[in-house]
C-alpha cells in the first residue's frame, strides 16, 4: 500500500524493526500494511525560510498552513507552518511510517498536529512503528508541538524520535504520550526519544508503558498514571529556566547540560497532564512563559 | 576413573573479590541513600510490602537495567585495557560511557547523586586496593556510579556478568534496606521481595551483560519518571532521613 516512488534514502539509518522488505517490484509490508515515508524539509532563500520539499506518502501527510494564533517561541515571525494530518486511521497494528524532517540552515520550522494519534491494534497482532528522524543544522529552529500519541487498548507501538542537531540549532519539542481512550484499558506503547548535539548526546530515553512493560506500573516508574508528557528544550544560548525544579508532585523541571533543559511531568488523564506541562513551561520564562493559558493545542480548552 | 573436576580449575574464581565489592558494609557512601524510597514512602505511594515488591520490580526493569548494561560496558573497557597494557585510552572510553549515562539521567539530584557514589567508590578503592593505583588513576577522578562499578570490577579481575549482577543487586537492595528504617515493615518481608526477585535479577543480568562490549550511543535507555521527579522532590523535602 506504499507508493511506488519512495525515496531510496528509506532503506538505510533504521532501527532493525523498521526495516522491511524492499525487493519486491512494489514494496509493501506484507498483508497489506502501510510501509510511508513523508518528508518535510525547509531552507533559508533570500533571507526567508521556504518550504524546500513536502513529500506526503498516505496516510501520513504534512499541509503547509498560515500563521494562527499566538507564537512566542517563533523570533521575528519568519516560519514555515506545518500541520500534521493523517488521511488513514493509525498507525495500525504492522503499519511503519517514517517522517524524515530537515530544517536547514537558518531557516524555521513549526509542525502541529490536526489531531491526536491514536494507534490502533491490527489484524494479526503485529507491532506498529513510527520512526521520525530530525535533522535541525546550524542556526536553524525547529518548534514540534504536536497533540498526544494515545495507545488504544490491544495496541504495541514504537514511537521513535531521532533528532540529530548541529551544535547551533534551537529545539522545541513536547509530547504527550496516553494510555487508552476514555475509560479504555491501556495498550503498549514504547517511546524512544534520542536528541543529540554536534553528535553528542543530550537526551537520550525510552520509556516503555502499559501491559507489555514488566514493572512499569510500579511507583517508581510511572505508578497508576495514564499520562506521560515530556518537553525538551535546546537553545545554544543557554537553556532557559531554573536548573532543577518540581512545581508539584507530579512534574519536575530538570536541566541536562547548559543548553538543554527537560520537562517532565505525570497525570491521570490529558488535561491533568497539559496543566502541568503548562505551569512547568511558566517556569521556563521569556519567551515560554506567558500571563494567560498558551494555545499549545489545536483542542480548545 | 576421572577425577572429580574442580570448578576452579580453569581460572581461580574471584568469590571473595566479588563478596567485598558487593558488601553493604564497603564504606562506599550507599548506605545513606533510600534511591527515591523515602520520598514514594512520604508521598503514599508505597505503604507495605507488596508495594513496596512493586516499587523494586519497576526499578529493576528500568534503572537496573540500565546501570547493570553501563556497569559489564565499563568493566569490558577496564578488562580490555588491562590486557592490552594501554591505560592511555582508558579515561576517554569510560569519558564517553559517562556521557550517554548523563544523557539517560535527566534529573541533576540524582546525577550529583551518582557521581559523589562513583567517587566515593573510586576513592574507597585506591586506599583498600593499592596495588590497583594505576588503572583507578587512568579511569579519572569523577564517574557516575556504575561506570565507577565497572572499572573498580575489572580491576579486581571480575567479569562483566559479575558488575551487572552487582549493580543490579544493588539496584534492589539499596531501598529495601532503607525501607526498614522509614517505614513499618518486617524486615523478612524487605529480604523476601529481594528473594522472590532473585530470577529477575539474573534474567536482567543476562541482558546487561550482552550490551558490554556494544557501542556507548546504544546501550539500553529505559527511563523512570516518577523516580526523576521523586528524587527532584527530595531535594526540596525539610524532614529527610536519606540522601536521596
Amino acid at each position: 500500500m506504499t507508493s511506488a516512488s519512495s525515496p531510496p534514502e528509506v532503506r538505510s539509518g533504521l532501527p532493525d524493526f523498521a526495516r522491511t522488505d524492499t525487493t519486491g517490484p512494489r514494496r509493501r509490508t506484507h498483508r497489506g500494511s502501510f510501509l510511508c515515508h513523508a518528508v518535510i524539509a525547509t531552507e533559508l532563500r533570500d533571507g526567508r525560510t521556504r518550504i524546500s520539499r513536502l513529500r506526503a506518502d498516505t496516510p501520513l501527510s504534512p499541509r503547509p498552513t498560515i500563521a494562527s494564533g499566538e507564537e512566542p517561541y517563533i523570533r521575528g515571525g519568519d516560519a514555515a507552518r506545518i500541520r500534521m494530518s493523517a488521511s488513514a486511521a493509525g498507525p495500525v497494528g504492522g503499519d511503519t511510517y517514517l517522517l524524515d524532517i530537515h530544517v536547514r540552515e537558518g531557516s524555521t520550522l513549526l509542525i502541529r498536529d490536526v489531531g491526536a494519534t491514536l494507534v490502533l491494534p491490527g489484524p494479526h497482532g503485529e507491532s506498529s512503528r513510527w520512526v521520525t528522524r530530525l535533522r535541525v543544522e546550524e542556526g536553524a529552529t525547529c518548534v514540534w508541538v504536536p497533540e498526544p500519541v494515545i495507545a488504544a487498548a490491544g495496541c504495541r507501538h514504537h514511537h521513535v524520535i531521532d533528532a540529530d542537531l548541529a551544535p547551533g540549532a534551537r529545539l522545541l519539542y513536547r509530547e504527550e504520550l496516553v494510555l487508552g481512550r476514555h475509560r479504555e484499558e491501556a495498550g503498549s506503547l514504547s517511546a524512544h526519544l534520542s536528541v543529540r548535539r554536534g553528535g553528542q548526546a543530550s537526551v537520550v530515553q525510552q520509556i516503555d508503558l502499559g501491559p507489555a512493560a514488566v514493572g512499569a506500573g510500579a511507583s517508581s516508574v510511572f505508578g497508576p498514571n495514564r499520562a506521560l508528557g515530556n518537553v525538551i528544550v535546546v537553545d545554544p544560548d543557554g537553556a532557559p529556566g531554573p536548573a532543577a525544579a518540581a512545581p508539584d508532585a507530579a512534574s519536575a523541571v530538570m536541566r541536562q547540560d547548559p543548553a538543554c533543559v527537560q520537562i517532565t511531568a505525570v497525570g491521570q488523564d490529558v488535561p491533568e497532564l497539559r496543566n502541568r506541562l503548562d505551569t512547568a513551561m511558566g517556569l521556563l520564562g521569556e519567551p515560554w512563559a506567558a500571563p494567560g493559558p498558551r494555545p499549545w493545542s489545536a483542542i480548545p480548552r | 576413573m576421572p577425577a572429580l573436576s574442580s570448578p576452579s580449575s580453569a581460572a581461580p574464581a574471584r568469590t571473595a573479590a566479588l563478596l567485598l565489592l558487593g558488601d553493604g558494609r564497603l564504606p562506599a557512601g550507599g548506605y545513606a541513600h533510600s534511591a527515591g524510597l523515602e520520598q514514594a514512602i512520604a508521598r503514599g505511594w508505597v505503604r507495605d510490602a507488596p508495594s513496596l515488591a512493586e516499587f523494586l520490580r519497576g526499578r529493576i526493569h528500568t534503572t537496573g537495567l540500565v546501570s547493570a548494561s553501563f556497569a559489564a560496558a565499563a568493566q569490558h573497557r577496564t578488562a580490555a585495557a588491562l590486557k592490552s597494557g594501554d591505560l592511555e585510552s582508558l579515561g576517554s572510553a569510560l569519558a564517553e560511557l559517562d556521557r550517554e549515562l548523563v544523557a539517560r539521567t535527566p534529573s541533576p539530584s540524582l546525577r550529583r547523586i551518582a557521581r559523589d557514589l562513583g567517587r566515593m567508590l573510586l576513592r574507597a578503592m585506591r586506599s583498600i586496593s593499592p596495588a590497583q593505583q594505576p588503572v583507578l588513576d587512568a579511569a579519572g577522578p569523577v564517574l557516575q556510579q556504575p561506570i565507577a562499578y565497572g572499572t573498580v570490577a575489572a580491576a579486581l579481575g571480575l567479569e562483566a556478568r559479575d558488575a551487572a549482577g552487582l549493580l543490579l543487586y544493588e539496584t534492589a537492595a539499596t531501598p529495601a534496606v532503607a525501607a526498614v528504617k522509614l517505614m513499618s515493615i518486617d524486615p523478612f518481608a524487605t529480604h523476601r521481595c529481594l528473594a522472590e526477585l532473585a530470577p529477575e535479577l539474573d534474567e536482567l543480568a543476562e541482558r546487561a551483560t550482552a550490551f558490554a562490549g556494544a557501542e556507548a550511543r546504544d546501550l539500553p535507555a529505559h527511563a523512570a519518571p516518577l523516580s526523576d521527579i521523586a528524587a527532584e522532590l527530595h531535594t526540596n523535602h525539610d524532614q529527610r532521613l536519606f540522601a536521596s
